[in-house]
């Protein structure tokens, strides 16, 4: 998956505007990024990816960054 | 008051605080980047274990230690009874748990204040920079007006849940937990 499309899932996700996340935010910058999200976001990778993400790989997250790298199939 | 039995779920049990508890529940007051959004303590854990003490004999007031699956204590969480049987607050939650221990402490307490205690509405604050627990408190159905007023010395945001909106959001919510939660196992 490229990291436009994992943008793009992550607006989806966070019901942001398309162009609102870049790889080079800080995660905490993000709109609508809370323990909701961080939930959704486990889903998201074992739907897209069928990969196991932690909890606490989640809680790790510092950037926006992290998190493409954690979509990483 | 002592709530006896345990709240358990997938991820998280939550038991009855006791004064064995008190240097655990200081060290979590004590941390400040955890406990940024609420106020400082500054006491010992002598005056901790009293306050815990008093806390148990105290109507409609529940106080509880978060444990992890392994009972690692992870953080603390209160219920408080407000105006007589109807009104309550889910309150004092503290954790050093992950995302979904921490929503699934939340939804074990929303779910003991409506089922067990019997509140029909839960009412309570937060800090008006807390934008994890307002966005996740909007998604368990809590109405949190924007207005912001000063409450010991913070500026917050006041918010409230009735039984209805939380039961619409609540099936949802389990079902992400499970989702989340086998991820995980």
């Amino acid at each position: 998956m490229t990291d436009e499309k994992k943008i793009e899932l992550l607006e989806e996700m966070l019901e942001l505007d398309p162009g609102s996340i870049n790889a080079s935010m800080d995660i905490n910058e993000v709109e609508n990024w809370d323990s909701m999200a961080q939930l959704s976001l486990i889903v998201l990778i074992d739907e897209e990816c069928g990969k196991r993400v932690t909890g606490d790989d989640i809680k790790n997250i510092k950037t926006v960054q992290d998190v493409l790298d954690l979509m990483e199939c | 008051m002592v709530y006896e039995k345990h709240l358990i779920g997938k991820t998280v049990t939550i038991r009855p605080a006791t004064e064995e508890d008190a240097g655990f529940i200081l060290s979590v007051r004590n941390d400040k980047d955890l406990c940024r959004y609420i106020h400082d303590v500054n006491i010992s854990e002598e005056e901790e274990k009293c306050w815990i003490r008093k806390q148990r004999l105290k109507a409609d007031d529940y106080f509880f230690v978060i444990e992890d699956k392994k009972g690692n204590p992870l953080g603390m969480v209160g219920y408080i009874g407000e105006y007589g049987a109807d009104y309550g607050e889910v309150c004092r939650l503290v954790s050093y748990g992950n995302s979904i221990q921490n929503i699934e402490t939340n939804l074990i307490m929303t779910d003991f204040a409506f089922d067990v205690m019997n509140a029909k509405a839960l009412k309570g604050y937060m800090s008006a920079d807390n934008k994890n627990i307002i966005g996740v408190q909007k998604k368990f159905g809590y109405v949190i007006p924007d207005d912001k007023h000063i409450q010991d010395g913070m500026e917050v945001v006041f918010a409230s849940l009735k039984k209805e909106d939380y039961i619409s959001k609540r099936d949802r919510i389990i079902k992400m937990i499970d989702m989340a939660s086998s991820a995980n196992n």
